[in-house]
């Protein structure tokens, strides 16, 4: 996982991001609307319990205390008051009870209450999840090749030369395993 | 016929938009090659224009616009048209949420799939889309026409103070305050007047089948 502060290019520079080999993989671009902006704050967020579990987030998740209380009385360590760190915790917890990423996501779109889209990072899957109302955005392509899913279009046009674009509906869940 | 290129690919949005403006007025057309997604594109154009747009728009693609003719080969984002109050506005491929969203006059036209709340609060005007809409299109609306072809989900019409929803496929459920009117011989005369101005084609017995939403009396 590589979290920095700076321009995205600039990021992939220090890290060597273009090198690295592998089947999936997820990022973000931050737009801080709350919390700190430092490499902490940066998105992935990852699981301690499930250290391969990582959650990136738009938007805002507004029954956090509701969220974060019952997963710190299970033991769950929080090191920031951002909401998505909320979120791989709830992510991670569900996965820890034997839910699969698809039934986790569904779940969880019922639990988070506020508009967000959630990106959820396994060793062998991606998952996504809108809010109920779909007050953030998401689009996804599918290839042959790939499937690759964003904020928006623009972001898709790096890695896709299609136009077979699709719009994540509200409360909609989708997981994919490798 | 004036034409006008303007290759899009190294300029920022304020560039390509300030581009767009300067050359309006002196020609007919204008053609936007690569796009890539740039949000705001053409926003705030007052010039009767033709404008062609090959590939996709980002966000707010011609928003507050008034006059100009935008026809985009590709897909658009949220937003398309927001507050548009004349002028004409194709999309042959998708668009995301709120396509024609505050629209006051001139048409919206999205031939494929749109995203959530298409249509909100609209005024006036036209939006047509080809394909399906998602959760609660025609939102808060107020006046106008919003003709659906494909399938709409959940709420259609949620809140709907004035103006009109036409539905030719299925309607998964209607919102608060909207209701399923009789579709009139004249409304089925104006449906068929600007669906082949756009080029949809369809049956006689497909404008007996829409479904015309409006808001309880």
């Amino acid at each position: 996982m590589i979290k920095d502060v700076g321009k995205v290019k600039d990021i992939a520079k220090r890290f060597d991001v273009p090198s690295r080999m592998g089947t999936h993989g997820i990022g973000h671009t931050r737009f801080a609307t709350e919390s700190g902006v430092d490499r902490y704050h940066a998105h992935p967020y990852q699981s301690y319990i499930i250290p391969d579990i990582t959650v990136v987030h738009n938007g805002q998740i507004t029954n956090y205390w509701k969220i974060r209380d019952p997963l710190e009385r299970k033991g769950h360590v929080f090191e920031s008051f951002n909401d998505t760190e909320c979120i791989v915790h709830y992510m991670a917890d569900k996965l820890n009870q034997g839910y699969k990423l698809e039934e986790a996501l569904d779940q969880a779109v019922i639990d988070l209450d506020g508009p967000f889209s959630i990106l959820v990072g396994t060793p062998d899957g991606i998952g996504i999840a809108k809010d109920k109302l779909g007050l953030r955005p998401g689009v996804m392509v599918e290839t042959d090749e790939i499937f690759a899913i964003a904020s928006e279009e623009m972001a898709l046009h790096d890695v896709t030369d299609s136009d077979e674009i699709e719009q994540i509906a509200p409360g909609e869940t989708r997981a994919y395993t490798i | 016929m004036t034409e006008y290129v303007i290759d899009a690919k190294d300029m920022t949005e304020k560039e390509l938009n300030r581009t767009i403006k300067e050359q309006a007025p002196s020609h007919d057309k204008l053609i936007i090659n690569n796009p890539e997604s740039r949000h705001n594109i053409c926003a705030g154009l007052i010039e009767d224009v033709n404008i062609e747009i090959n590939g996709s728009a980002g966000y707010f693609v011609g928003t507050m616009v008034d006059g100009p003719n935008i026809h985009i080969n590709g897909n658009a984002g949220w937003f398309a048209g927001d507050n548009m109050t004349e002028g004409e506005l194709i999309i042959e491929g998708t668009a995301g949420d709120g396509a024609g969203q505050g629209l006051y006059g001139g048409t919206v036209v999205v031939k494929g799939n749109t995203g959530s709340r298409t249509g909100e609060i609209m005024k006036g005007g036209t939006v047509i889309i080809g394909g399906n809409s998602g959760y609660m299109t025609g939102l808060l609306m107020m006046g106008g026409k919003l003709i659906i072809l494909g399938d709409v989900t959940d709420d259609v019409g949620e809140s709907i103070m004035r103006g009109t929803i036409y539905v030719l496929g299925s309607v998964k459920s209607l919102g608060k305050n909207a209701m399923i009117d009789e579709i009139t011989a004249e409304d089925q005369e104006d449906l068929k007047e600007v669906l082949t101005k756009y080029g949809f084609k369809l049956s006689d017995e497909d404008y007996k089948d829409f479904k015309k939403i409006v808001n309880i009396q």
